[in-house]
């Protein structure tokens, strides 16, 4: 390179230098803020997609214990009584099932509640010989379906043969359990869907009599 | 002017396959991710529907009288409605009258015009 030549090499000038690079900045802002939303999207439907599964495989689980449900007997130590355990009201229900999640063997107390500002919360328990109530109550509540609410409907047959639901049922009144229960699942406000996007767990219980404990007629009356 | 003489930039060729390039793979990029919001929203759906789908089926075997197909559904806009079809044939080996029979039944979705069919017990008041 000769001297002459030196003399024509001339760089960027500052202003040059420094319009490039701002401009190359804006772009370079422009184009991460873009993936940023793309990748956040991303995993908003991953999150949805995710959580929806995990939902259906609890509304299918839940059925399933329903279908499980026995009639369990305790004997009351107070009054020496033998009665059936299934607590059912139009926001829970307690009740006995031979399905156990989580691989535990025997029976399992299960209790669902319907929190209105949280969802749908349940309780696992063993069932041994008396009541599973003391440990249901002491058993850790787990988040099964936030953003739901529940309504829980007993299905019961009258003396003259026709079936209706109820809004109750108390095994220890009953000496039963009852034919079916659905369970009917409303979104919360402000959980983000529909809250027209009602969704039902119907369960037959097909072991709603105790081997030697015979139901109550009398129980509507 | 010598020095306009050394300045050379990008031909219009260039400038444009480099941007069409870009492009491209943008376009790929963005196409992929509001493919797969898609199929996550449908999955979503197609979950929620399978759902309903399994009530409307046990809401139907619920009722063990004949013709009494809805009279057991939850109250409010039903998604799909009932119809009770024939009684099934009995089977050949079978020997003594029962009150328990066997009947088709149809469930048509009101929203996708689907047709869910099934069979289902109902109790006659008389043994056939």
């Amino acid at each position: 390179m000769s001297l002459a030549d030196l003399k024509y090499a001339r760089g960027f000038t500052l202003l040059e230098l420094m319009l490039a690079l701002s401009l190359t900045a804006l772009l370079l802002t422009l184009l991460s803020a873009g993936v940023y939303g793309v990748v956040r999207d991303w995993d908003d439907n991953q999150e949805g997609l995710d959580t929806t599964l995990d939902q259906t495989v609890a509304m299918l689980q839940v059925e399933r214990a329903l279908q499980g449900a026995m009639a369990h007997s305790y004997r009351d130590m107070d009054t020496l009584g033998r009665f059936i355990f299934f607590r059912g009201e139009p926001d829970s229900l307690a009740w006995v099932s031979t399905v156990s999640p989580q691989r535990s063997g025997g029976l399992t107390a299960w209790r669902l509640e319907s929190d209105p500002g949280e969802g749908v919360a349940l309780q696992l328990a063993p069932a041994l010989t008396d009541s599973p109530e003391a440990r249901l109550e002491a058993a850790p509540e787990r988040a099964l379906l936030p953003g739901y609410t529940a309504e829980f409907r007993y299905l019961v047959q009258q003396g003259d043969g026709q079936r209706i639901w109820r809004d109750t049922w108390d095994g220890e009144q009953r000496m039963g359990l009852p034919l079916a229960v659905h369970v009917l699942l409303s979104p919360l406000e402000g959980s983000g869907r529909d809250r027209d996007a009602v969704l039902d767990i119907v369960a037959p219980v097909f072991a709603n009599t105790h081997r030697s404990i015979n139901p109550n007629p009398l129980a509507d009356e | 002017m010598i020095r306009a003489d050394r300045q050379k930039g990008f031909t219009l060729l260039e400038v444009m396959m480099a941007l069409t390039i870009t492009g491209l793979v943008l376009g790929g990029l963005l196409s992929l991710s509001a493919g797969s919001k898609r199929l996550a929203v449908s999955a979503q759906d197609t979950l929620h529907e399978a759902v309903q789908r399994r009530a409307a089926i046990q809401f139907a075997q619920l009722e063990p009288r004949e013709g009494e197909l809805e009279s057991l559904q939850r109250p409010g806009r039903l998604r799909f409605t009932a119809r009770s079809g024939e009684l099934m044939p009995d089977p050949i080996r079978r020997t003594t009258p029962t009150t328990w029979l066997l009947q088709r039944y149809e469930l048509q979705d009101g929203d996708s015009d689907d047709t869910l069919t099934g069979s289902r017990w109902i109790e006659s008041d008389v043994p056939r």
